[in-house]
């Protein structure tokens, strides 16, 4: 049987682990697998025990560890989705390498927190924003493509990260390359920041965000945020009403990435603010109930669904899927069928959810999520990604709709 | 003697344009966001005012213009309403890139904006939409600074985003071939403005192609609508002008790589490079446009075949329209602090449910309720798309989404939530797009 080791493609999901073979579509592990491989992937543990290698052993032969075969596919998605740059790629070869050949010894996938995953040509251009300014004290809070790795050459780098999976990856590439680089699971953190890089969420999550920032961040400082639909308004008036002053705006720095590296299209701006003396966090309305008013739906769409899938059976794999990823368990689903459409209608026990329609002659996707809910959002994504779609599938944008004040699509 | 020596030209006033599109035309002024319909009587005049024009025939109409301030003396030159405007929008993507910028290539750039910002008309009937200045210098760049890759003999198969400007200020020996005479003139006018080479030739694509013009051009650039037709024509015109071996870029819808690729497969052109999301655009509003494509580098190889012979006419059949789904937009109600969520339960949305099939051409054709303790979610096919009504009587907020939208249906749905939960509704609130219909009522 061939190792585990990094570069397997796993996913870790709250409930569940999930292998991600190249040549088909992911399995779902049995129950008693997730824990050990969440101890291993943590470092916890030098190794599997023998129970859930014997349990992998047949997957693994069809998912061989290949960190060069990541490697090689991350290059192929920089080159596809940072071509739009006059010789980006060709000018930071050897950066990129770098950061490609960190993200493929990521032992395995977790469920994003605020900040996704990117394609390394994002993490690196984010990086070189940030080591611009003014400042060598960086607080990053959360890191899931090991921007603080990047930043640490340079400067002193404290970054929370409670995910055990990623934190331990965090741990060992710093380790690898020798430098500063402070790893907390506390969010409460203590100290005078240059520098402090945020991201944005539900309400109360972007003022949190934005608290904490404004606590840690010396006055004269920078604030950086990672803004994303459907929050960008949110955090653009808190950041308004807290008296940040807009320096720069990169607009969709960042595509995200999905296990199976796909990539989605549109992505994440950064906003990079001045914090200047006397900036305080305005009060925002908090609840449950007030996140769900901010964003009570979102809706995904995705072109180009090949035709061998555009059937019930996907949609009841997709479902199945999701089920096995979804924080919460399935608390029940529907799958009804017309003549040139297959409806999915799948909610949780939390009472989250979405409504999936297939359109045959369309080969479309379309998925709404009610209320709004991110992590569904990005599990949804994968999912399809893994059942439905092929490479030439299309996510169309999701994109900020404003920068700063000014609304600019027609 | 030319015209302009005998007469005084006036041209369109500054934040001015002309946008001519399918079912109306409109002159916009981006200062004040009005509009005014045009009828299509003037449509060929006020083109021609775009470009710098003396008023022959339309004397009687010139000192009510002038006084609208729709008109004004002189020849035509760039609107600096348009040019900030277009700049504020390159910068979004600019800054990424700029300080690499060589000297040459920023004052392409820099030409590049100033071309844009002289173009007053825009045809969105035939599917013109152009690319942002910098996208427009990003094309190029690709293609290199000829002080780096020698002087290519370059083809533009159509030419509405002006590509052909910062390649001849890169020092590139540039041929635009368009159908459209207005476009021809515009870029003559504009090159000679800005003190650049090109030549601008009026060619119908579907006629055949002269043989002096085969195998001569060492490279060809084109943003066709992307439907099968537009691609086959396209480029069997394009591999049919350069020469073996050249290269060629262009545009193609995401959505439609896969058409795309099966075009190559059967013209059998390997494709050099794939750049997603290269290619942004905006409206006459001077706003982005939510429409981008991809950027595909692809090659004349000694295998390569045309759908369409040189030497003949070919008919398409779509050569405005691009192959893509247009899905109908989806509703979202979200109706907020409910006022009887205890009667919000599977009994009563049903009922409710009812009493909109009773009175709606909406029809279920299989309803489905999943229960949770605070929550109830009911879902429903319809012949064309689904209905999910989704009520958290807890948090007091329930939320339908009907597709495709009807309005028929989602008027009576809209009146039985309201009176069953929100008659004493304060605010509604309702945005729309073309994908989303969002109403939220409090």
């Amino acid at each position: 049987m061939p190792p585990l080791a990094a570069g397997t493609p796993l996913a870790l999901w709250p409930r569940t682990a999930v292998l991600l073979p190249d040549a088909r579509e992911p399995v779902v592990l049995p129950a008693g697998c997730r824990a050990p491989l969440v101890d291993w992937c943590a470092g916890r543990t030098h190794e599997v025990p023998a129970q859930v290698q014997s349990a992998l052993a047949p997957l693994l032969d069809d998912a061989p560890s290949d960190l060069n075969r990541v490697e090689q596919r991350l290059a192929l998605l920089d080159e596809r989705y940072v071509g739009w740059l006059p010789g980006f790629t060709r000018s930071r070869d050897p950066e990129l390498r770098r950061v490609r050949a960190m993200h493929s010894r990521r032992k395995a996938w977790t469920l994003p927190r605020l900040a996704r995953p990117t394609l390394p040509s994002s993490t690196l251009r984010r990086a070189e924003i940030i080591a611009a300014l003014c400042g060598k004290k960086i607080l990053l809070t959360d890191d899931p493509d090991g921007l603080g790795v990047l930043l640490a050459t340079n400067a002193d780098v404290t970054v929370t990260e409670p995910d055990p999976v990623r934190h331990h990856w965090l741990a060992t590439e710093a380790a690898r390359e020798n430098n500063k680089l402070h790893l907390t699971t506390n969010s409460d953190i203590d100290g005078l920041f240059d520098v402090s890089v945020i991201f944005c969420g539900p309400p109360a999550a972007s003022a949190a965000e934005l608290g904490l920032a404004i606590r840690c961040t010396r006055p004269g400082g920078h604030i950086v945020v990672g803004m994303r639909l459907p929050w960008e308004e949110v955090m653009l008036s808190l950041a308004a009403q807290a008296g940040l002053v807009v320096e720069r705006y990169e607009r969709e720095i960042d595509h995200w990435l999905v296990p199976g590296l796909a990539v989605i299209d549109g992505g994440q701006d950064l906003v990079v603010y001045r914090r200047p003396e006397g900036a305080a966090l305005p009060a925002i309305e908090a609840g449950v109930a007030a996140t769900v008013r901010a964003t009570p739906h979102g809706v995904l769409d995705i072109d180009s669904v090949p035709r061998a899938t555009l059937d019930k059976t996907a949609l009841t794999r997709f479902a199945t899927l999701l089920a096995a990823a979804a924080p919460a368990a399935e608390e029940g689903r529907s799958l009804h069928g017309a003549h040139d459409h297959d409806v999915l209608c799948w909610y949780d026990s939390r009472g989250h959810g979405l409504t999936a329609e297939l359109r045959r002659a369309e080969e479309h996707l379309l998925i709404s999520i009610v209320p709004f809910d991110a992590d569904l959002e990005y599990l949804a994504l994968w999912a399809a990604h893994a059942v439905l779609c092929d490479d030439a599938s299309r996510v169309r944008p999701l994109r900020t709709r404003r920068a700063d004040k000014e609304y600019f699509f027609a | 003697m030319p015209e302009s020596a005998q007469k005084p030209l006036y041209h369109l006033g500054d934040g001015i344009v002309l946008g001519i599109g399918s079912r109306d035309t409109q002159l916009i002024d981006l200062k004040t966001d009005g509009e005014i319909r045009i009828d299509f009587r003037f449509i060929e005049p006020l083109e021609k005012v775009s470009l710098g024009w003396s008023g022959e025939g339309y004397e009687s109409f010139l000192p009510r213009l002038l006084q609208e301030g729709v008109i004004v003396h002189g020849p035509a030159t760039t609107d600096p309403v348009l040019k900030t405007k277009l700049a504020a929008l390159d910068r979004l993507y600019l800054t990424a890139y700029e300080a690499a910028l060589s000297p040459r290539a920023r004052r392409a750039y820099e030409l590049t904006l100033e071309a844009h910002g002289r173009r007053k008309r825009f045809f969105t009937r035939v599917g013109q939409c152009p690319t942002l200045p910098e996208t427009t210098l990003r094309r190029a760049l690709l293609v290199g600074d000829a002080a780096e890759v020698g002087a290519k003999k370059i083809l533009c198969v159509g030419d509405d985003d002006l590509v052909s400007v910062p390649l001849a200020a890169l020092g590139h020996d540039v041929t635009v071939f368009d159908i459209d005479d207005f476009l021809l003139t515009f870029l003559r006018d504009t090159a000679a403005a800005l003190g650049l080479t090109l030549q601008a030739v009026e060619k119908d694509l579907r006629d055949p192609l002269d043989d002096a013009e085969r195998d001569h051009f060492d490279l060809f650039l084109t943003d066709p609508m992307s439907n099968r037709d537009c691609f086959e024509i396209f480029l069997s015109r394009a591999f049919s002008l350069v020469k073996p071996g050249a290269r060629g870029y262009v545009a193609v819808y995401g959505p439609t790589e896969r058409l795309f690729r099966e075009v190559a497969a059967e013209m059998k052109f390997p494709i050099v490079a794939w750049h997603r999301r290269h290619n942004r655009y905006y409206s006459q509003y001077m706003k982005i446009h939510t429409y981008e494509s991809d950027w595909v580098e692809i090659r004349r190889d000694a295998g390569t075949v045309v759908k369409h012979a040189a030497n003949e006419f070919c008919v398409p059949l779509n050569l405005y329209a691009e192959q893509f789904y247009q899905r109908h937009p989806i509703f979202f109600g979200f109706y907020d602090e409910i006022e009887e969520p205890r009667f919000a339960t599977p009994l009563y949305l049903d009922m409710i449910l009812d009493i909109a099939e009773g009175n709606s051409p909406l029809k279920l054709t299989a309803r489905h309720t999943i229960l949770g303790q605070e929550w109830t979610v009911i879902h429903g096919s319809t012949d064309d798309g689904h209905l999910t009504v989704h009520v958290d009587r807890a948090r007091r907020q329930l939320t339908m989404t009907l597709f495709p939208m009807r309005a028929e249906s989602e008027d009576v749905l809209r009146h039985a939530f309201m009176s069953g939960y929100k008659p004493k509704a304060t605010q509604a609130k309702m945005s729309s797009s073309r994908d989303v219909w969002d109403l939220r009522i409090r």
